[in-house]
Formats: structure tokens, C-alpha cells, sequence
């Protein structure tokens, strides 16, 4: 099993770790020990954008699998180096598709990221495009000959990192059984390969990869199961909002028993490691590197703890006693950040 | 089809013939016959009793031709000549042949022990109909309330059933038929069984209407009205005189709601059976719907001059001193009711009906109380009770009753599906206020309250000053999002075209979310149903429904001047062609409109005619009209004595009233030709064309034409909002918002007229134009987000931090993607509003979610060190 601890540091790319710790940890996992950036695990990252099968399809999957790309890169810090993009044709410009989406590339990409990345690295591979499912067999539509759940089990099986799969893709949901291992976290636009309409799901997780309203518990950090949610619940909204009948239902597998759940969260079997898998913000690495904001973080990470605990005695108090003690806490919480905002001189927040 | 139809006349012909043919022998004696039964199937009943009477005369012997005769006076209610005539038949040799027929005769002349007397008779010289004999004598035992006999006999039907199915003819199956449905009484399954024998009846002699009509009447009993409809048409479509197909056929339009087409079907009947006793109750009835209180009487008392026993004439009397208020009459009725008629459940029922349909809700539950004191099985009191408790807001009661009901009659479509509407109140909220309480599906209540909750609590407090009446207790608004469920808890049945309705301490209407943007004011639809709980609750429910609907219309154009109807082109011309109904007759508008568009066209003139009316005589005027109408009043009292004008003066003053409010409209009006149609469509066509050839100077001058053809059309398409599409590409965006503000002004159902005014005056720095506008859209649909935001982004510039929160709650509501910062932004307004305590209990409810939230936590200390500003 992964370890909270460690997990909570997945995705973040290089420098983010030290923002995870001045931003504060996860409500029940507070990062104390990563504040170098040397025990930042590496995050490895593999996008491949899916034959269109005609130019509207075409245009749109390449988009957004660059903009994912793009958004890796500058709000999460993901190098450069580490994001490699397949596309149904390559693309210029930083953080493009640097070859064609065939099956041998997607084979070559996943055998470099395989033979690099440690087991105490990450690796994310994200397909966006069209799937299919036909007699048993559930397939990814690549340039070329298209690749099939247990082909992509098989490719992905000498990876020795933690790994992520999200496949953005119409019938991708019987993939779920082939690729479910232990500390994997796997996520389907759909619930089963029956579910064969076109997908809204690869749009909305691209959004949630470059929105702040995935953090939805404001943390600084996006984990997994955030991106998850935001994106199950945007695609909820586009068939609600047009009347329709949702098609599409998508889950997420991470307890390793091949089954996907919709219903992931952190108290359910599927969710728990998902919600521990962030993705932090960048913006502020130079505050952690500074000394003079230890004694800041230190204060506040007492604080985060004591309210975590009140949080554990809440159904032992009143509500307005509860609410207090939690308003005392936020409050000593608020002036600890104003403080250190100006010791270090940093501009006020913007409201 | 033509095949089909042919052979079901050649059916008819032969078995209604047939006993006649067994005793002819010569030629002419079978044209008589043909002619006869030609007659009968038109429904030349003179014609068709003419023969029979020669064939009588001639053979006074023959039984068939007899009972034929007897059965024809029986259809058309001319039971005083059929009794003289069965009498004389009876003492033929064969006489018992006819005997159970002048029994039918008998008992619908009320003569219920000469009946019983003549069925005995009839089944001791075993006749040939005997089986029909015991059922007449089971039905006479069961109305002189001996029920159980009355069922045991019943019962003994099913085994005749049983032993003889595939034995028994026609009038067999039918006599099962009516035996099983009054089992049906007991054991609901048996109506299953009543159906299943009417089936067989009318298979096994397709050409006698008797099974079918009886399988009609089942079908209306239970509300299934399409396949009752299903059922009558084909009759109707053979014989369109015929005098219970066509009372069946009104007494469906009549529960449908038409009482007007129901009074031009009984009419019809009537001219076909005019002493029928029962149709002229029917007719009583229905002229009662129609509020036609002395045309009721009268016709009640031509029913009761056929048979002084009939319940529903009895009741109809009854009714009438209850509309009318005269509360000692209604009790001088119940009073003598014993010496009347003894079926109390029948007359009951049909008084609370009457009073249900005529908005005495709380009467209604009332008499079928009385109902179920004498039968407190009778399914069809009980569900009478529980509709109407539930129409005053007694939920509980209401649905234990129908509950009831189903128990003895799951066939009850009505009662069905307002149970099976009930069982989704687990779906539903309640949303106290002061004086209303909303009841709104779950996950609409949060946002669908912030603008229902205070409209409805305005609406109540504008109401209540103005027509100085504090209804007893609060008044429940259902909101519901499905048409089908809305419908249900109207009328019963789903396709009720309506939008709300209200009952006086409830009102039905549709939710927000039940059309599309663009289609629907629920704002205005809540104001006008609403005024009628007041109308009818300061008139104590006798307000005609002219006057309700017109003060709702009046009271939701004070509300709103968008809201409401308006002064389309089409009610101007039907106004100068004299088809608008004289206001003296003002009712006739609504409940026998002439064509179809006369019912919307009356809504606005009954606006206009309570326009008038309170501009001359004021508020009070009004007031008192519904005072006079609550001391039973007719409306000709009511114009004399509140008015002070004679009808005719009234109908004179309001013409001249029209032609001086609409004199720019009406001289525009005349000056364009009667192709004026064809002109605004092919000018609206020519501006398109010149859109399209990218003409926009051309395009404007023909819109400009168009919209001085018809300046009333508004709505999103007009050629007041294509002017403002093509002024904002030409960059004269203030021209733009003139055009769009006059769709605003008159068109309540402006929806992207509104946001496109509340986008080009907010550009243009028009912040006020721009929040009323986007308030506007809160009433046709509120569920796009970006709208909320921009309106609480523009109340925030104007400080107008009250509705602020009300748009960031709003923003909340709709779940939005980022629920934090959403939240966030609802606690900085409550904080600009200064409402401390709501905004730190915001904040902390945000920052226990997420106590990382820096944003949330500044405000928090910033709540804690800014003193609170003096009031």
C-alpha cells in the first residue's frame, strides 16, 4: 500500500511539494516530513489523443489533449521534459504532440516512461478519444491498429511507479478489470463498454485540470478524486441541462478489486487513495525555501492538527460550541497566514 | 373500415328485426321492419314509434314489436307513455315477454313498488327475459338500501356466469354485465368482471348500443375518459341523436371541464328525449357549471315533474340555494329530502359535486360526508371527500379518504393517480413564510424560494390591503415541475391545458423548471392565482369566473405591466368585429366560448372591464361587487346595484371605455386593409431578405413598417427585437435598448429580449435597466447561473447588497462547479449587507469543509475586527 504520506506528494511535479506544505496538507494527511524539494517524487506523464475519425473529431481531441498538456505544465509544474503528447498528427510548439499516435509509439512511450520511472515515482497515462467495445473486446482507437484493454494492461504492466489511468474515452468502462492492480488508480468515462455515445467526460476533465473549482476543498492541492468528482458532476450537468438521458457514467477503480465506482469518495472502498493523490498549485516555492516562513508553517500546521481533531469530537459538542472553538482556530489560522504574508512581504490576497 | 361498418348495420338490422320478422310473413311487413329499424339506427325515433304503433295495430300480439316500442320510450324518457302502453301490452296472452321492460319503465318513473310488483309478475310467467327480471329487482332492493339481498342476488349472477358463459345472448352478458359492477362495490375486481361480460355482450350482438353504453358509463365512472370517448364515438357517429350516448358524451366533456360543450351535447339529447327526466337533471347540472342559476332551476323542476325521486334533479335544486347563499333554503331541501328521495348517497354525492365544481370546495367535503353517512363504503363519496379536502389544504385527511376510495374502487383513475402524485411528496419541501407556505420538489426549493417565497408574501400583502381580507390561514402554493403532476392534482387526470389554479388555500402551478426558457412566466402565473384565493375567498367562493379571472389579470398587470395578457391585434380586430362577448354576459366568454380563441380573448376583456370598472368606482367598487356576490347576488343585481347600470348601459359604457383606451391602436387598425396579415408577414419576409443580403438600413425600414402594422407584437422574433438586433450590429446600441425596452414593457415572456437588454444597458453604464431587466428573467427562468452572477455583480457595483445575497444564494442553489467560492462570494455579501451573524455562520459553514480556504479565512478575521457598522 501506498502511504498517505507519500501519495499525497503524486502529480505534483518537482517544486510542488513545498507548496503542498506551506499551503497546508490534506485535511487528514498533513505533509510534514517533504519540505526539500529532493523528496519530491517525480511525476511522469503520457497523453495520447485518439484517432478522430473525421476532422471535427480530429481537431477537438488533439485540443484537448494539448490544452491537458498545458495545463500539467503551468499549474502544476509538470517539466517539460516528463510530458510527452501522441496525437493523430504531431503538433509544434512547447508541450506538443511529438509523434503520431500508433501503437508502437504509445508502446515506445510507455517502455521509456518504464524503464525511468522509479517505483517511488508517478506515472499518469490519459487517453483521449474514442473507445469501443465489441464482442468482449474493448478497444482504444489509435492511428494505425488500435490497442485493447489487455494490450494496454500489458504495456503498462513493467511500470514500476504508483500509476494513474484516465481514459476520456465513449465504452472505456470494461477496461476497468484489466488495468485495476493495488495502488492504481483507474478512471473511466463510463461505467461499461456498453456505454457507447459519444463521451462529454474528456472536456470537462481537461477543465478541471486548469480550473480552480476542482480544488474543491481549497487546499491548493487537486487530487485525483477531486478532478473525479468535478468532472462526473459537470458531465451530469451537460445531459440535465439539455434534458437528456446521461449516457455516460464514469468511475473510478483504486482499491485494486477491478471494479469501478461512481460513487468514489474517501469514505467508500474506491476513493480513499485517489483523494490522497494531489496535484499542487504552483505559485509560491520561494516561500517555502525561505527560512523565515519555518516557524509560520510550523504554527500553522498545529493548527490544521488541532483542528482535525475538533473535527473527530464534533458530535461531542453543540453546534455553537463547535462553532466557536472552530472560529477560534480559523482565526489564529488567518492571522498566522496574514503574519507571514508580511514577513515575507507578500501581497495581500485578492479576495 | 367502410366493410366493417357495413356489417355491423347489416347486424343491427337483423337482430333488431329478428323478433319482429318471426311473425311477418308478408313483403310489406318487412319493408315496416327495414324502415323501423332504419328509423331507429338514424334516430327518426318518431318515425321508427310511428311504425311500431302500426304494427301494433295491426298485431296487437306481436310482443317483439312491443317491447321494442317500450324500450324506444324507455331511451327517450317518455316513461309515462310507455307505463300506459306496457300496461296494455302486459295483458296480451304473451304479455310476460314485455313485463320486465314497463318495470325498467316503472322504476324510472320513481314507481319503484309498481316495479317490484311487475317483476315479480314477470318472473312467475318465466319470462323469456327473466334473468334481466332479477337483476331489475336486485337494483330496486339495492336503491331501497336492502344492500345485502341486493349484493347476495347480485352475486347469484357470477354463477349464472360461470355454468352458462358460452350459452347466454346478449341481454344475458349485459344483465351480468350490471350485476358485477354493482359488485364491484365490494370486491373491485368485479368491475374487471363487469367489463369482461359488457365485452362479450356487445361481441355477442355488436348491434345493440345497450352493452356498449353501459361499457361507456363504466369507463366515465372510473375517469378513464379517452376509452370511454373511444367507446361513445362510434354510437354517435351511427346515430347522433341518440339520448344517452350524447348525456354520456356530456357528462365526459362536463368532468373534462367543457361545460359548455356538455350543455350543447344534453341540449341535443334533449331535443332527441325531451321528457327524458334524467337528461333534464343533466342539464341542471351542467347549467349550474355554467352559473346559470334560474335556466338550472328550471330544468331541475321539468326533471322532477318526470320523476320526483331523482336524486341529482333533488340535489340540483339544493345547489342552486347554495350559490345563490341562501343558506335556509339549502336546509329547507335537506329537510324534505326524506319524503323525496330516499338514495341520499346519490343525491349527496351529486351536491358535493356541484359545489366542487363550482368552488364551494369545503361545502363539497361537507355534503359528501353527508354521502358516506348513508354508505360509508360508497367509493365514489369517498373519493369526492378526499379530492376536496385536499383542494383546502387537508392533506392528511384528504389522502386517508382516497386511500379509502382505492379500497373499493381501484379503478378510480383520478383517485389512482392523485394518490400515486401523493406518494411523491417524499419528492417535495414544505418552505414556511408568513402567510404562505411553498411546496416545492426538494432540489428545486432552494433556489425556486428565494423568488418565490417573497413574491408570494407581497402578492399576499398587496392583495389582503386591497381587498381588506385576511384569508383564514396560510395559503399552500404547490409548485410542480411535471405538467402530468400538476394536471393530476387539478383535475385527476394529466392534459389539463393550464398553468395554475387555485382552489382559495391552495394553489396549484407549474414549477419554474416545467418549460422551456422563454415559454412561461411563473412570476405572473403565481400573482393571478393568488388574486383568485382572495376573489374567491372574499366572495366566499361564489365570485363568477369572470370576474375572478378578470381582477387576477388587472391584479397582475398592477403587479407587473409586462405580466398579464395584453392588447394583441387579434382581440383589437375581434374587438371592432363585434366578437368580443357583450361584458354583460361576460361569463359566456369563458364558459361557452363561441370559437376557440374567445376564452383568451375574455380573460383580458374581463381585465379590461375591471380596469374600467375600478377606475370609476375605485377599489371599493370592486370590493363590493364581491361582497354582493357573497350574498348570492346574480351578476345583473350585482352590475344595478354596485354599478348602478342596467346590462345593456354597461355593455354600451364598455365599448365606449375600449374605444377611447386602444384610439391610436384602433385608427392603425383601420387603416390597414383585411390583408393586414398577409402585409406584416410579407414585410417581416422583405426585412429578412434585406437581412440576409446584409441591407441592415433596408431591414430596419421595413421592420420599422412592420412593427406600425401590428405595434402590439411583441415576444423574442418581433419586429421590435429584430430592430434591436440590427441597431446593436450597427453599432447604436441605445437604439437598440428602446426597442428592446418596449418588448420588456409588454411581453412577460421576453426571455432573451431581457438578457440582451441587460447586456447592452450594462455596457452602456445603465446599471438600473440592467438589474430590472435581469429581475424580469428570475420570473421566466432562473436557472442559468452566469445570469445570477451578473446580477449579483451589477447589485454589488450599486451596493445593493440585499438582492446581492439574494443572487449569490441563488448561485448556490444551482450547485454550482465551484461551491466554495461560491459560498465564499454569498458570506462577502451578507458581510457587505451587514448581516454578521449570516455571514460568519456562511463561514464557518465554508471553512469546516475547507479550513484551508485563505480567502474565507481573511473574511472570517476581517468579520472579527471590523466593528459593526451603527444602524
Amino acid at each position: 500500500m501506498i502511504t498517505a504520506r507519500a501519495a499525497s506528494k503524486w502529480l505534483c511535479g518537482v517544486l510542488a511539494a513545498p507548496l503542498t506544505l506551506f499551503l497546508g496538507g490534506a485535511p487528514h494527511a498533513t505533509a510534514h516530513g517533504a519540505l526539500t524539494a529532493q523528496s519530491t517524487p517525480r511525476t511522469y506523464v503520457l497523453i495520447v489523443s485518439g484517432v478522430g475519425g473525421d476532422s471535427m473529431h480530429s481537431e477537438r481531441f488533439t485540443r484537448l489533449a494539448l490544452e491537458a498538456s498545458a495545463a500539467l505544465r503551468t499549474r502544476f509544474a509538470v517539466e517539460d521534459t516528463l510530458i510527452t503528447v501522441l496525437a493523430e498528427r504531431p503538433t509544434q510548439g512547447a508541450g506538443g504532440a511529438s509523434e503520431r499516435a500508433t501503437r508502437a509509439a504509445v508502446s515506445a512511450a510507455l517502455s521509456r516512461i518504464a524503464a525511468r520511472a522509479q517505483p517511488n515515482e508517478r506515472v499518469l497515462f490519459v487517453y483521449i478519444g474514442h473507445g469501443s467495445a465489441q464482442s468482449g473486446r474493448s478497444q482504444l482507437a489509435l492511428v494505425g491498429p488500435d490497442v485493447s484493454a489487455t494490450e494496454l494492461a500489458a504495456l503498462l504492466a513493467p511500470i514500476r511507479a504508483q500509476l494513474g489511468v484516465v481514459l476520456a474515452a465513449s465504452a472505456s468502462g470494461d477496461f476497468v478489470r484489466p488495468l485495476s492492480a493495488p495502488g492504481r488508480v483507474i478512471i473511466t468515462a463510463t461505467k461499461s463498454g456498453a456505454e457507447q455515445n459519444e463521451s462529454f467526460f474528456a472536456e470537462h476533465f481537461v477543465a478541471a485540470l486548469g480550473s480552480d473549482a476542482s480544488d474543491a476543498d481549497k487546499d491548493q492541492r487537486v487530487s485525483l478524486l477531486e478532478l473525479f468528482a468535478y468532472t462526473r458532476k459537470e458531465v451530469a450537468r451537460v445531459y440535465e441541462n439539455s434534458n437528456r438521458l446521461q449516457t455516460e457514467h464514469a468511475v473510478l477503480d483504486d482499491d485494486g478489486d477491478g471494479t469501478g465506482h461512481a460513487d468514489a469518495s474517501t469514505s467508500a472502498a474506491d476513493g480513499q487513495l485517489a483523494a490522497k493523490v494531489a496535484i499542487a498549485r504552483i505559485g509560491a516555492v520561494a516561500v517555502t525555501n525561505d527560512p523565515r516562513a519555518t516557524p509560520f508553517i510550523k504554527r500553522r500546521e498545529e493548527l490544521e492538527r488541532a483542528i482535525d481533531s475538533l473535527r473527530t469530537r464534533r458530535d461531542r459538542l453543540s453546534s455553537a460550541e463547535y462553532d466557536k472553538r472552530l472560529e477560534d482556530l480559523v482565526i489564529q489560522l488567518a492571522r498566522v497566514n496574514r503574519d507571514m504574508r508580511q514577513t515575507l512581504a507578500l501581497p495581500p490576497r485578492k479576495p | 373500415m367502410r366493410q366493417q361498418y357495413s356489417r355491423r348495420l347489416l347486424l343491427f338490422a337483423a337482430l333488431a328485426i329478428a323478433p319482429i320478422s318471426a311473425c311477418a310473413q308478408a313483403d310489406s311487413a318487412t319493408r315496416n321492419q327495414d324502415v323501423i329499424a332504419s328509423a331507429l339506427r338514424a334516430g327518426r325515433y318518431d318515425e321508427a314509434l310511428s311504425g311500431l304503433e302500426r304494427r301494433l295495430a295491426a298485431n296487437p300480439g306481436d310482443m317483439a314489436a312491443a317491447r321494442t316500442q317500450l324500450r324506444t320510450l324507455l331511451l327517450l324518457g317518455r316513461t309515462r307513455d310507455g307505463i300506459t302502453l306496457g300496461i296494455r301490452h302486459g295483458q296480451q296472452p304473451n304479455g310476460a315477454a314485455i313485463l320486465t321492460t314497463l318495470a325498467r319503465l316503472q322504476r324510472a318513473q320513481g314507481h319503484d313498488a309498481d316495479a317490484k310488483a311487475t317483476l315479480q309478475r314477470a318472473l312467475s310467467a318465466r319470462a323469456p327475459d327473466s334473468l334481466r327480471a332479477r337483476l331489475e329487482l336486485a337494483i330496486l332492493a339495492f336503491d331501497a338500501g336492502e344492500i345485502a339481498p341486493a349484493m347476495a342476488a347480485f352475486d347469484g349472477f357470477i354463477d349464472i356466469f360461470n355454468a352458462r358463459a358460452r350459452t347466454l345472448g346478449a341481454e344475458e352478458l349485459l344483465a351480468v354485465g350490471i350485476a358485477c359492477r354493482y359488485l364491484g362495490r365490494d370486491d373491485p375486481q368485479l368491475f374487471r368482471d363487469a367489463l369482461k361480460a359488457l365485452d362479450q355482450a356487445v361481441a355477442r350482438d355488436s348491434a345493440d348500443d345497450e352493452a356498449s353504453l353501459e361499457v361507456a358509463a363504466l369507463f366515465l365512472e372510473k375517469y378513464n375518459f379517452a376509452e370511454a370517448k373511444s367507446t361513445l364515438d362510434p354510437i354517435l357517429a351511427r346515430n347522433a341523436r341518440h339520448p344517452r350516448a350524447l348525456a354520456l358524451m356530456a357528462r365526459l366533456r362536463r368532468a373534462e371541464g367543457h361545460p359548455g360543450e356538455a350543455l350543447t351535447l344534453v341540449t341535443r339529447a334533449i331535443e332527441a328525449a325531451p321528457e327524458h327526466a334524467e337528461l333534464r337533471a343533466l342539464e341542471a347540472s351542467v347549467l349550474l357549471d355554467l352559473e346559470r342559476l334560474d335556466d338550472a332551476t328550471e330544468a331541475a323542476s321539468k326533471a322532477l315533474g318526470g320523476d320526483s325521486t331523482l336524486a341529482t334533479a333533488r340535489a340540483a335544486l339544493a345547489a342552486v340555494q347554495l350559490l345563490r347563499g341562501d343558506s335556509s333554503g339549502v336546509a329547507a331541501h335537506l329537510q324534505g329530502l326524506a319524503q323525496h328521495s330516499p338514495d341520499e348517497v346519490a343525491y349527496f354525492s351529486a351536491l358535493a359535486e356541484t359545489a366542487g365544481r363550482n368552488r364551494l370546495y369545503r361545502e363539497a367535503a361537507g355534503f359528501a360526508r353527508r354521502a358516506l353517512q348513508a354508505d360509508s363504503t360508497d367509493a365514489h363519496a369517498l373519493a369526492l371527500l378526499g379530492n376536496n379536502l385536499l383542494r383546502i389544504g387537508e392533506m392528511a385527511q384528504g389522502r386517508a379518504s382516497l386511500e379509502q376510495a382505492f379500497k373499493h374502487n381501484p379503478y378510480d383513475v383520478w383517485t389512482k393517480n392523485t394518490l400515486d402524485l401523493l406518494d411523491t411528496a417524499p419528492q417535495y419541501t414544505e418552505v414556511a413564510g408568513e402567510h404562505v407556505t411553498l411546496v416545492v420538489e426538494k432540489k428545486d426549493a432552494a433556489l425556486v424560494a428565494l423568488y418565490a417565497l417573497p413574491l408570494a408574501e407581497r402578492a399576499f400583502s398587496d392583495l389582503a390591503a386591497r381587498y381588506k381580507y385576511q384569508p383564514p390561514g396560510k395559503i399552500r402554493i404547490e409548485l410542480y415541475r411535471g405538467h402530468a403532476d400538476f394536471s393530476v392534482r387539478t383535475v385527476g387526470l394529466a392534459g389539463l391545458d393550464a398553468l395554475g389554479v387555485s382552489f382559495g388555500p391552495v394553489v396549484a402551478l407549474l414549477a419554474p423548471a416545467a418549460r422551456p426558457a422563454g415559454e412561461y412566466n411563473w412570476g405572473s402565473t403565481l400573482w393571478h392565482e393568488l388574486t383568485h384565493s382572495f376573489t374567491l375567498g372574499v366572495s366566499g367562493n361564489k365570485v363568477p369566473r369572470w370576474l375572478s379571472e378578470g381582477l387576477s389579470v388587472h391584479e397582475e398587470h398592477r403587479a407587473e405591466p409586462s405580466w398579464g395578457a395584453d392588447a394583441s391585434h387579434a382581440f383589437l380586430a375581434a374587438f371592432t368585429a363585434n366578437r368580443l362577448v357583450p361584458v354583460s354576459r361576460m361569463n359566456d366568454g369563458f364558459m361557452r366560448p363561441a370559437y376557440p380563441e374567445q376564452i383568451a380573448f375574455s380573460y383580458y376583456q374581463a381585465s379590461l372591464l375591471c380596469e374600467m370598472i375600478e377606475k370609476e368606482h375605485g377599489i371599493d367598487g370592486i370590493r363590493r361587487m364581491l361582497a354582493a356576490y357573497a350574498a348570492g347576488k346574480s351578476s345583473d343585481e350585482v352590475f344595478r346595484s354596485v354599478l348602478g347600470s342596467e346590462p345593456p348601459a354597461l355593455d354600451k359604457k364598455f365599448t365606449e371605455y375600449l374605444r377611447e383606451r386602444f384610439t391610436r391602436e384602433l385608427i392603425s387598425l383601420t387603416t390597414i386593409p383585411t390583408t393586414e396579415g398577409s402585409q406584416l408577414q410579407r414585410s417581416m419576409e422583405r426585412a429578412r431578405e434585406l437581412r440576409e443580403k446584409g441591407d441592415t438600413k433596408g431591414a430596419i425600414e421595413e421592420l420599422i413598417r412592420a412593427k406600425g402594422l401590428a405595434p402590439k407584437l411583441s415576444g423574442d422574433g418581433s419586429p421590435a427585437s429584430q430592430l434591436a438586433e440590427l441597431y446593436e450590429q450597427s453599432g447604436d446600441n441605445r437604439a437598440a435598448v428602446r426597442e428592446l425596452l418596449e418588448v420588456a414593457a409588454v411581453d412577460e415572456d421576453a426571455y432573451r429580449s431581457n438578457l440582451k437588454l441587460a447586456s447592452l444597458t450594462r455596457s452602456l453604464g445603465d446599471s438600473s435597466n440592467a438589474i430590472a431587466a435581469l429581475d424580469r428573467v428570475m420570473y421566466m427562468h432562473p436557472y442559468e447561473a452566469t445570469t445570477h452572477l451578473d446580477l449579483a455583480l451589477l447589485s454589488e457595483a450599486r451596493r445593493d447588497f440585499d438582492r446581492a445575497v439574494r443572487e449569490r444564494r441563488a448561485v448556490l442553489a444551482l450547485d454550482p462547479p465551484d461551491v466554495l467560492e461560491a459560498q465564499y462570494s454569498l458570506a462577502a455579501a451578507l458581510f457587505a449587507a451587514g448581516r454578521r451573524a449570516d455571514a460568519r455562520s456562511e463561514l464557518l459553514r465554508l471553512l469546516d469543509r475547507a479550513p484551508h480556504f485563505e480567502k474565507a479565512q481573511e473574511l472570517l478575521l476581517k468579520l472579527q475586527e471590523t466593528p459593526p457598522t451603527p444602524e
